[in-house]
């Protein structure tokens, strides 16, 4: 599997979440397959690969919403499988990829389930409740929406009224799973910076699932390339969005070229024009 | 409104990126949540006291219209236990029962089929659809053509029978998700097997088990006794405190299964424990009244638009009772048609809206 030294600029003892030999999918069909992963604590990590290559389950297996037939997850050194439900929604938010919206429900009232697990039977909702929730408002930009219908937002601030959701509930840990995908290309960007901010401000510990390598190359200090349910390179973005790695885990040629403000390596795909045109050039 | 951008590339930060949030702190949104929830709490009361006004109106039509020759002046005396007689007799043994079951059975409805729909995330998905009620009535008919004499039989095997459906039902259109197209049809299918094993039984049951069963059958509150009132009342406490505990989880459950496991919720468990429960509450409403129709279906869409998607389920008994209670009284006096069974008087109101619920465009359905 991959190199262990490649996350060495966090010192050890600092991962949040660690999947040790974890097997998960669907009935008796096994994603991922004795699989073993450590998030560093207050990073960005970016879980990349193909369609179907397991990102998703392991994301899911990691947040208990899939069961997993083998290994351990633990979060801040406690066995996930171990802590009561509600205990773990304090703890560990995530964001699935395609969440309902109740029709006609508002944004403030979408929101504020957010502050769920937070709660006890019979109570009302404390000042505590009610700064969270006007926090994650606020953070998100969306405290001017909260008396709009969700169905009624565009898909940016409809996904910014969920990321707001996960930031309600106040969690160390967040997981999105493909947090970006259905917005156009700005939107995109705004969710990403969105992230970064609060990555950077609160020291959130946030790992995504993302599809595009080059936002994840800027914005994530940690990128995990999967293929067929196995990690086959995680570390920083220089290290792991490599031509060779591109090509063993997409099966796809590529350029890397770094990013003209950022210097983070930005993917150029080879298509087979391309290829003739290198070849015929030269 | 629903125009959010400019219709031309206005300016780069127009639109919903970029847009800066207002310098604002989070005490001044806190305080304007806070101020939101409570005018929501207001609002929300408005119905629920208009309602029960409706309701306290509509008992009282029930019991006191057309006394004929019961003296309105005994009616007073007759209720603090000071005087037998007609008004005692006809307000206290035969009215005062019928229409607190209809009341009582009216919420219970209300309740089941609002879990229902919020469990399953659609309108269409009640006990009285999805073949759960079927299954209350086979067990029901079972009791009073095969054992007429067991005391609280029709309710236990009311019971049993919608437990049972409930487990078909589960298996048979649960798989991971719920299609509810598949859910109708094998409601439908349920629905017509229990439909066979009545029509079954009555080829067996002697003259009297058979009259009894068919007069069940259509649904009447007419038959109802003291001791179906006590049934109804316990049920309808234990549902209440039940769903209200269902609350919270089904709120998650409403975002998805996968979002509402994440926010903290054990959604198999709660999944089963609100099947369970508006299967019971439908059960025991249908084994004192009969199979009344449509109830369940409609008091939550009336519960969610009046009080919010939120607060259905809490509105919804009310709404049920409201209804049961009013089909009642026009069934008893409506002029020229009366006395009908009180089901037919809720067909006429949620048959109609059955049919829109089904001829809507598919995609139009709550995402």
């Amino acid at each position: 599997m991959s190199d262990p030294s490649a996350t060495s600029d966090t010192a050890p003892g600092t991962h949040r979440l660690r999947a040790t030999g974890i097997s998960a999918g669907y009935g008796k069909n096994l994603v991922i397959d004795e699989l073993s992963l450590a998030v560093p604590a207050s990073r960005i990590t970016a879980l990349v690969g193909p369609n179907a290559c397991g990102k998703s389950t392991l994301l899911k297996a990691v947040a208990r919403l899939l069961p997993i037939a083998s290994g351990s997850v633990l979060l801040d050194g406690a066995d996930i499988h171990a802590m009561p439900t509600r205990r773990l929604a304090q703890r560990l938010g995530i964001l699935p990829q395609s969440p309902i919206a109740p029709a006609s429900i508002t944004v403030g009232d979408l929101v504020w389930r957010g502050r769920h697990p937070h709660q006890r039977f019979g109570r009302r909702r404390t000042a505590a409740d009610e700064t969270a929730i006007a926090e994650a408002l606020l953070a998100t930009g969306t405290a001017d929406l909260i008396d709009r219908p969700v169905d009624r937002l565009s898909g940016g601030q409809r996904q910014r009224v969920w990321i707001a959701l996960a930031l309600a509930q106040d969690t160390p840990t967040l997981l999105l799973d493909e947090p970006t995908t259905y917005l156009d290309i700005a939107h995109q960007i705004e969710v990403m910076d969105l992230l970064a901010d609060l990555n950077r401000q609160t020291g959130k510990t946030i790992v995504l699932v993302s599809h595009d390598l080059n936002q994840a190359a800027c914005y994530a200090s940690t990128i995990v390339a999967l293929r067929d349910g196995r990690i086959v390179r995680q570390g920083p973005p220089e290290d792991v969005l490599t031509e060779q790695t591109v090509a063993d885990v997409f099966g796809m040629s590529c350029v890397v070229v770094p990013h003209p403000r950022n210097g983070a390596p930005q993917i150029f795909p080879l298509g087979r024009r391309d290829l003739n045109w290198e070849i015929g050039s030269k | 409104m629903a125009v959010l951008d400019p219709p031309e590339a206005g300016p780069p930060e127009a639109g919903p990126p970029g847009t800066r949030p207002r310098e604002t702190s989070a005490a001044a949104v806190a305080l304007l949540l806070s101020r939101r929830r409570r005018a929501q709490a207001r609002r929300a009361a408005v119905p629920a006291v208009l309602l029960s006004v409706l309701l306290v109106g509509l008992v009282a039509a029930s019991l006191l219209l057309e006394l004929r020759r019961v003296p309105l002046a005994d009616v007073a005396p007759a209720a603090l236990g000071l005087r037998d007689g007609l008004a005692d007799y006809v307000i206290f043994r035969i009215r005062m029962p019928r229409v607190l079951a209809a009341g009582l059975a009216g919420a219970l409805f209300g309740i089941s089929g609002a879990l229902y729909q919020g469990l399953i995330r659609n309108p269409l998905a009640t006990p009285d659809i999805v073949g759960v009620s079927a299954g209350a009535g086979a067990g029901a008919i079972t009791v009073l053509v095969l054992a007429p004499t067991l005391p609280y039989g029709t309710t236990l095997a009311a019971l049993a029978g919608s437990f049972l459906a409930v487990g078909l039902i589960h298996a048979l259109s649960w798989r991971g998700g719920v299609d509810t197209y598949r859910l109708v049809l094998v409601g439908i299918g349920l629905s017509a097997v229990c439909t066979a094993y009545t029509n079954y039984l009555f080829t067996i049951a002697d003259e009297h088990s058979m009259d009894v069963a068919m007069r069940w059958l259509i649904g009447s509150t007419a038959g109802a006794t003291w001791q179906g009132v006590r049934v109804l009342a316990v049920a309808l406490a234990v549902c209440l405190v039940v769903a209200r505990l269902l609350t919270r989880p089904l709120a998650g459950i409403a975002l998805g299964d996968e979002l509402a496991t994440g926010l903290g919720t054990h959604v198999p468990r709660a999944r089963m424990l609100t099947l369970l429960l508006g299967a019971a509450a439908a059960a025991l409403a249908t084994s004192v009244v009969g199979p009344i129709g449509f109830v369940a279906l409609i008091s939550g869409p009336i519960a969610a638009r009046l009080a919010g998607g939120d607060r259905a389920c809490a509105l919804a008994p009310l709404v049920g009772a409201v209804i049961v209670v009013g089909a009642d009284v026009l069934a008893q006096r409506a002029p020229l048609v009366s006395p009908v069974p009180t089901g037919v008087f809720t067909a006429l109101l949620g048959a109609p809206y059955f049919v829109h619920l089904i001829l809507r465009r598919p995609n139009g359905a709550p995402a």
